[in-house]
């Protein structure tokens, strides 16, 4: 029993190690950044104009991938909050995975933002002159909040831990004197304990509307605006329950590999994959009901602006990106996972890496479609005016952005286990007492 | 025999602009006959079709082309080559007329070219006429023995009455004007609005003229009356302005006095600048109390560690 | 007659003088240097403080909108260097007045004398339009016509309702200005605005090499500034000096009228003629773009009724929305 016990804090702590395999992987991601950090000096030197966007189509690649990070920033919240605050338990050994993808695609958020501003060395101006009124400067406010709540989720639940690696591990030195820093001085102390669970429901509640906000914020970049495709009441549920699709996807594909990397297959089981993939078809029938509320009532009605938008996106040059979308990141999962073997592991990764492609393209298609027809005809200007295409330099750019999430997962789970050791541990004594009684 | 020519060509001509107008222009642009009569007051020399050169690259070219190569703008009605023969036919004071009035697309230039500019446009078009020969000059036409008459203003604030009264002075002796025409403006920002048709003296060289109502002044209702005669009554072209009490009243709020969402800062609504800042306290409030949990997790702990290092 | 020509530069310096202390004394807005700082300097120097016996107490209002009380012995005169004097007065306005714009669509043929005089007074690529003239048709059986559109300097400005840093504001006279110096780049006004009104700088702007050394004048948005905005200013720079927008005078076809709601009187920039403001509306049926929006645009256009001028299909490329 003690045995056992022991033996779950061995096992998660295990992968807590630098080896040679993970160093190449973090160099391959640091050159490739570079490589993408070139371009940035490009656009610096040059100027916006080194991007596809024009002055019709002026939110492009950038901003579709800023909504595409803040929506699957959310799913720490779904996760961990609501999931753990109506007690489901088997949700437990994804709660770290979940946190941990959200401060990265979070934190990375606000960097994706500043390579779309012309003028990135003004940013303090926004809080120099911010304007109380502009939801730019609401969206900078909870966005950082919510990057420093994330932050504390994955850290409080990290505590307990500490102490016990503190113990466990060996090397290399300078982990294990983060260790001893980061944890506190956490003796496991009946009053320690409390304050760790009062604070942790503390979080959890203020987590879910600072959540909720950071999407219906973004989502009201485009609804406060009177323009055709953007202006609709619905935007903020919408986004929000896109962004739980979209966040379920990346933690089924990190769910994926680090099971498979970190040989957690006893920790991370197939029902854990069952479950998310329940959860999945749940929160894409949600988004389901709300595409159809978004496109049924303007395409009902056909108002002017709206005829053309829809137009565009059903059957005109936007289309086939649109029932990509639609099709790959909400139907066919819908679908598919209705069939017990599609929610094995691997059909689940396959179907996880397409929602999340289908989910990026959803954003795309949100943000740009929209600009193409304004309500006054684009006319008198060069041909690159009138349709967006994005530029190398604008694509490898956003990959930073992508690389940069990649290396803050992959380093915080190389530091920390990235499945909670004394919840497992606890849940192995629950499971001995059962079996003892 | 000549007259009948004439009378053929302007038949023809007649014919001609039937064809080329539409429906808009069914009738043809016809100059009163007094007007087209009218003559330069100077006779066409060099400098006078140089600056009249300029003047057309300025305000005619964009239309009308450049003269002799028919590059004229695709118009309706054509404004046509100022060097063709349907120009030449026209009378000087034809020509002046239209320059003066405008009509549809051609503009008015009564506000933008001073008579004599517009004489020299016209000695400038006539040189591309081959044969044309100007007329005898009329010497500016000083009906009243070349006297220039003099102007006073009164006003009446209650029945919004202005009075003028238009005099000549020779030899310290004011005689009044008989049918002298003043114009009446208000000074706006960019020019003069006119108050409508020139009014003419009575007997006594008086006008009483009662200002209209619905005239824009400022805060305090004030505004500049000007009074100008007609310089075509030939009384020279005397001015007075005059600032009057007469306008409507209108009260300035700057457009930025409300607080709204496109307002700076400072002038943003209330209950927007309430719950933004309430919820940001609030929200920072409960991330301090965490941190100081936090704090109080590693001060337990050295309790403990204090405890156990007492014991031994 | 011909003194219309041109307008009194004397007499409207003076109105301006007149209205400004008008305007200082009915807000009570006199400050000095000596107590609300940099911020409050420019209305202090029409503030003839020197005047005064010391003792007096004045009322200040300070720009950041405290009223303050001080001895008007300590009230001076500072002199602001020329680019933050223009700086302070482009962001104050001129006190009094409300501009309009009126567009007769019946007259306009697309000449594009307006948008060539604009886009030399600003400094602008062909392709980018302060204003711009477009070939409308609302419907396939309606009568096509020319639309120039510059910015309509709208009273509920969606552009400026976004913008993070008070870079783009409504002034008190009406229009909407950009400040270069502050703009962020972040294009969410270009994204707002309804009239596709707004334009970027996505590279080093034309002439940046040879304008280095004006000092910025934000009533012009010249020198031009890469990766911010620009836009229509309504000539905010010309408004100042008494004299029409650069479009608006350049006109050759009458199309424009200009002019102050105040006053209501607009003066037409080919012509120069001035007429009622309210009755060329009311005689024409005049009419705002999309008033739906409620963004209540302060440039006014007349129907193209009797169009004068047969409509040029042209190659232009167009993409309708």
């Amino acid at each position: 029993m003690q045995n056992s016990y022991d033996q779950v804090a061995l096992d998660l702590f295990r992968p807590v190690r630098l080896n040679r395999s993970h160093l190449i992987w973090l160099g391959i991601l640091t050159i490739a950044l570079f490589l993408c950090l070139y371009a940035y000096s490009i656009q610096l030197r040059e100027g916006l104009g080194v991007a596809g966007v024009r002055d019709y189509v002026s939110w492009g690649m950038y901003i579709s991938n800023f909504v595409f990070f803040v929506a699957s920033s959310l799913i720490g919240m779904l996760i961990s909050a609501v999931l753990g605050l109506i007690g489901m338990k088997w949700i437990r050994p994804l709660t770290r995975i979940a946190e941990i993808i959200a401060l990265a695609f979070a934190a990375v958020a606000g960097l994706v933002i500043i390579s779309d501003m012309g003028r990135p060395e003004r940013l303090p101006y926004l809080f120099l002159h911010g304007r109380i009124q502009s939801p730019i400067l609401w969206d900078v406010t909870v966005v950082t909040t919510y990057v420093l709540i994330s932050a504390l989720l994955l850290y409080l639940p990290l505590i307990p831990d500490l102490a016990i690696g503190k113990k466990i591990l060996n090397k290399p030195k300078f982990l294990v004197k983060l260790y001893e820093i980061l944890s506190v001085k956490w003796r496991g102390t009946k009053a320690q304990w409390e304050i760790i669970h009062r604070s942790m429901r503390i979080l959890l509640i203020l987590i879910i509307p600072v959540a909720l906000a950071i999407h219906t914020v973004t989502s009201w970049l485009f609804a406060s605006t009177p323009r055709v495709g953007w202006n609709s009441t619905i935007f903020g549920p919408y986004f929000v329950s896109g962004a739980f699709v979209a966040g379920i996807a990346c933690v089924i594909i990190a769910m994926y590999f680090f099971r498979k990397n970190y040989h957690l297959e006893k920790y991370i089981t197939e029902l854990h994959f069952n479950n998310m993939a329940k959860l999945l078809v749940l929160v894409s029938l949600v988004y389901l009901y709300f595409n159809i509320n978004e496109f049924l009532v303007p395409g009902y009605k056909l108002e002017h602006g709206d005829a053309i938008h829809l137009k565009d996106i059903f059957i005109g040059h936007n289309a086939g990106l649109f029932w990509f979308a639609q099709l790959f990141g909400i139907i066919i999962p819908i679908i598919l996972l209705l069939f017990r073997q599609m929610r094995k592991p691997f059909p689940m990764l396959i179907l996880a890496i397409l929602i999340f492609f289908a989910s990026w393209i959803k954003r795309y298609i949100i943000v740009v479609p929209t600009q193409e027809h304004p309500f006054l005809p684009i006319q008198h200007v060069p041909a690159n005016f009138l349709i967006y295409k994005p530029t190398l330099i604008e694509i490898a750019i956003t990959l930073a952005s992508f690389i940069l999430v990649l290396m803050i997962i992959t380093v915080l789970s190389k530091l920390f286990p990235v499945i909670p050791v004394w919840e497992m541990q606890e849940e192995f004594e629950l499971k001995e007492k059962g079996n003892q009684s | 025999m000549k007259r009948l020519i004439s009378l053929t060509r302007l038949i023809l001509l007649i014919s001609l602009f039937h064809h080329i107008t539409i429906s808009l222009f069914a009738e043809d642009w016809i100059v009163p006959p007094d007007k087209a009569e009218k003559t330069a007051p100077f006779v066409f020399s060099k400098e006078s079709v140089e600056k009249g050169a300029e003047l057309f690259v300025k305000n005619c070219q964009s239309c009308h082309g450049d003269p002799t190569r028919g590059n004229f703008a695709k118009l309706d009605p054509t404004p046509e080559d100022p060097a063709s023969e349907k120009f030449k036919e026209l009378t000087d004071g034809e020509m002046f007329y239209k320059i003066t009035n405008g009509r549809g697309t051609m503009p008015q230039f009564k506000m933008i070219l001073s008579e004599d500019d517009r004489w020299d446009l016209i000695s400038y078009i006539r040189s591309f006429h081959s044969g044309y020969i100007q007329p005898e000059p009329e010497l500016t036409s000083m009906t009243g023995a070349g006297e220039r008459a003099s102007m006073t203003i009164l006003f009446d604030s209650l029945s919004k009455m202005v009075t003028i009264s238009v005099y000549t002075v020779k030899n310290d002796m004011k005689s009044p004007v008989k049918g002298a025409e003043v114009l009446f403006f208000v000074k706006r920002y960019f020019g003069n609005l006119s108050l409508g048709d020139a009014v003419r003296t009575n007997e006594e060289g008086i006008i009483s003229y009662p200002f209209p109502d619905g005239i824009a002044g400022d805060s305090t209702g004030q505004l500049t009356l000007i009074a100008q005669l007609n310089e075509s009554s030939g009384y020279g072209n005397a001015k007075k302005a005059i600032l009057v009490p007469l306008g409507v009243p209108t009260e300035w709020i700057s457009l930025t006095a409300p607080r709204a969402m496109w307002n700076i800062n400072f002038k943003a609504p209330v209950w927007l600048i309430l719950s933004y800042s309430l919820t940001v306290l609030g929200v920072l409030l409960a991330l301090v109390y965490i941190m100081l949990q936090i704090r109080k997790i590693f001060y337990l702990g050295s309790a403990v560690d204090d405890a156990k290092s007492d014991k031994p | 007659m011909e003194e219309n020509d041109k307008p009194n530069e004397e007499q409207s310096e003076q109105d301006k003088k007149q209205s400004r202390r008008k305007f200082l004394r009915n807000v009570g807005i006199i400050t000095g240097g000596a107590v609300a700082g940099g911020a409050a300097m420019y209305t202090g120097i029409h503030y003839e403080g020197s005047k005064l016996p010391s003792g007096e107490r004045l009322k200040l209002l300070a720009q950041d909108g405290r009223l303050l009380e001080v001895d008007a012995h300590h009230v001076t005169e500072v002199h602001l260097p020329e680019s933050e004097l223009l700086m302070q007065q482009g962001r104050e306005g001129l006190p009094g007045h409300k501009w309009v714009m009126v567009v007769d669509l019946a007259k306009c043929r697309n000449a594009r004398k307006c948008i060539d005089a604009c886009q030399s007074a600003h400094h602008l690529r062909p392709e980018q339009y302060h204003i711009n003239t477009l070939q409308m048709q609302e419907s396939k059986k309606t009568a096509p016509y020319n639309l120039p559109k510059p910015c309509q300097h709208c009273d509920n400005p969606p552009c400026v309702s976004v913008c993070p840093v008070d870079a783009t504001f409504k002034r008190s006279d009406g229009p909407v200005l950009i400040d270069n110096e502050r703009c962020i780049g972040c294009r969410f006004c270009i994204a707002a605005c309804p009239y596709s009104a707004r334009v970027f700088q996505w590279f080093e702007p034309p002439l940046a090499e040879e304008s280095k050394d004006i000092p910025y004048n934000i009533e012009l948005n010249v020198p031009q500034k890469k990766g911010t905005i620009t836009k229509c200013l309504f000539s905010a720079d010309r408004l100042r000096e008494g004299k029409l927008p650069y479009c608006v005078s350049a006109c050759p076809n009458g199309v424009y009228w200009f002019g102050d709601e105040m006053e209501d009187a607009v003066t037409n920039g080919t012509t120069k003629e001035t007429v009622k403001f309210s009755e060329l509306l009311k005689q024409n049926a005049g009419y705002q773009l999309m008033p739906e929006l409620g963004t209540k645009p302060r440039v006014y256009y007349l129907p193209p009724k009797n169009r004068l001028f047969p409509f040029e299909d042209g190659d232009q490329e167009e993409h309708k929305g």
